[in-house]
């Protein structure tokens, strides 16, 4: 997704090579709106931060 | 479409965004490549590590919560764009390091990955010598010791072979080598189930009269082990087609058998003072059973070396002047300095690496905290990929001179907090220590600096951040 610079002018782009140029072109329009869904923030907080909290409280007050 | 076939062969052999069509890898072929990458010899000296402070059951409490914080900060820092856009760690930093300076966190990238690359293909090579002794095809011998280089130069040739075919030859070794993850948790039975009441009875050796500071000590161990997976874990992660796909096949792919695996080598360091199952299991199980761990030693180290090269090469591709060369001769590049180091300085190497690799732990944690704090507060997940391949000046990626002053003094602070928390080559501490860690504080402070730095690039203008 292109984002709109802040006082950067983006007209003078430098030549990128046909295929990246293509590449980039296909990406923009294709690439998913938002990254992680719900499930895959469940499986982090569950996974990354929940049961470790669980095992440090175990290790630390065992 | 507009892009060639032969663009599409090339595309996992390039740092450029990888189309939708080319993203093919599901959940379980990421899952096995991710463990394969991740289950390697150093799983051994992390488990040695650990058990200088803690016992069994405490150390595999400590190194699982700090493998799962450590894999979930490196998931979020380069995740998110990799996965979107199809592209690798080092080309996600530009972003924040812009569009030159992003040649610093890809310095981190070559020196840590050719660093543990030099030492899996000298464990590879060491463990083949030893294999064939084992077998009876050598005779024990100091002169065994001149065909470590030869089967080190080998073992490169193999790799090179392997990775001609791109991230395809990563799946492939991979598909072979899932089963020595398997044989690795046999191992640990045989040791778990014969020295039970050894094990249990263990003290480590190093452990200090603070408990709390030696959980700690293993929790940042963890953290730091999987840290360093974020060079990998880009060149990963962009073969699959979406963010939904990648979540549980790092979370538990990559973060879970490091604890695992690491209990093979925190069993034997405390039983037997050694975390190298191909010399305890000779004790504990006979000939035969040192032959099938010096297989799975050899065949990990191969699978993880391979991964590890083929991320590098990505990498590589990221620099102008590389670009247009063949992916043959950036393999070339990429393996000639794991090579040199295996044939001219593999002893020298093995007895300095512990200190080399701390330093190198250190700078990933602030890397993750900039990454986090760019992608998901001030950019709110809006990147423009376009600028990502551009450096020039007007560009959004640009800044100053195309370095991003924010990124590199946040850098800086987060490397200065993790050795003010805890030196890593004497672990000395400071009294937060052991209730924060040294990497949280460390990527935190980085995040902080980074944020605040920010705030004068956009008032200046730079940097292309969505207005709020």
């Amino acid at each position: 997704m292109t984002d709109p610079a802040q006082g950067n002018t983006l007209s003078q782009a430098p030549a990128l090579a046909p295929q990246l140029e293509a590449r980039i072109a296909i990406v923009e329009s294709a690439a998913p709106k938002s990254d992680f869904d719900a499930s895959g923030w469940f499986w982090m907080i569950l996974l990354g931060v929940a049961i470790p909290l669980i095992l440090l409280a175990v290790g630390w007050w065992a | 479409m507009g892009v060639t076939t032969h663009a599409n062969t090339q595309a996992d052999e390039s740092a450029w965004p990888l189309l939708p069509e080319e993203r093919t890898w599901g959940a379980a072929r990421l899952t096995l490549t991710l463990a394969t990458t991740a289950a390697a010899t150093w799983c051994y000296l992390i488990g040695e590590s650990v058990a200088g402070y803690l016992g069994f059951i405490k150390g595999g409490l400590a190194l699982s919560a700090g493998c799962m914080i450590g894999m979930v900060l490196v998931l979020l820092a380069a995740g998110p764009t990799c996965v979107r856009f199809g592209i690798d760690s080092v080309a996600a930093t530009k972003p924040q390091f812009g569009s030159r300076g992003w040649v610093v966190p890809a310095a981190l990238q070559a020196v840590s990955i050719i660093g543990w690359n030099s030492l899996l293909i000298i464990f590879f090579a060491k463990s083949a010598v030893q294999l064939c002794v084992a077998l009876g095809i050598l005779d024990l011998g100091s002169h065994n010791a001149a065909l470590v280089p030869v089967l080190t130069v080998l073992a490169c040739a193999i790799i090179f072979t392997v990775l001609r075919r791109g991230a395809t030859g990563v799946s492939l070794v991979s598909n072979i080598l899932v089963a020595h993850v398997l044989i690795g948790l046999w191992m640990l039975y045989l040791l778990v189930s014969r020295r039970w009441p050894e094990l249990i009875a263990a003290q480590p050796a190093n452990a200090s009269s603070n408990h709390l500071w030696n959980y700690t000590t293993g929790v940042e161990l963890g953290i730091g082990a999987t840290l360093s997976w974020w060079p990998y874990i880009g060149a990963m992660i962009r073969m699959a087609p979406n963010a939904r796909t990648i979540v549980l096949p790092v979370m538990l792919g990559m973060a879970a058998p490091v604890p695992l695996l690491s209990l093979i080598g925190l069993a034997g360091s405390l039983v037997l003072k050694s975390s190298d199952p191909t010399e305890w299991l000779r004790i504990v199980g006979g000939p035969a059973y040192a032959i099938v761990s010096l297989t799975f030693v050899t065949a990990a180290n191969f699978g993880t070396t391979t991964a590890g090269i083929y991320a590098s090469a990505i990498g590589l591709r990221n620099f102008a002047a590389l670009q247009k060369h063949t992916w043959t001769t950036l393999l070339l590049i990429t393996i000639a300095p794991v090579a040199l180091v295996g044939i001219f300085i593999p002893e020298l190497f093995f007895a300095k690496f512990g200190n080399f690799l701390a330093l190198i732990g250190v700078a990933f944690a602030p890397l993750c905290g900039i990454q986090i704090v760019d992608y998901f507060v001030l950019r709110r997940g809006r990147i423009d990929i376009r600028a990502i391949y551009v450096d020039a000046p007007g560009h959004a990626y640009y800044f100053w001179r195309g370095i991003n002053p924010a990124a590199m003094t946040a850098l800086a602070v987060g490397c200065f907090t993790y050795i003010a928390f805890l030196n890593p080559l004497t672990y000395d501490s400071i009294a937060p220590y052991p209730y924060l860690t040294a990497s949280l504080p460390s990527a935190s402070a980085a995040a902080l600096a980074y944020f605040l730095g920010s705030l004068l690039v956009i008032r200046a203008g730079r940097g292309a951040y969505p207005r709020r």
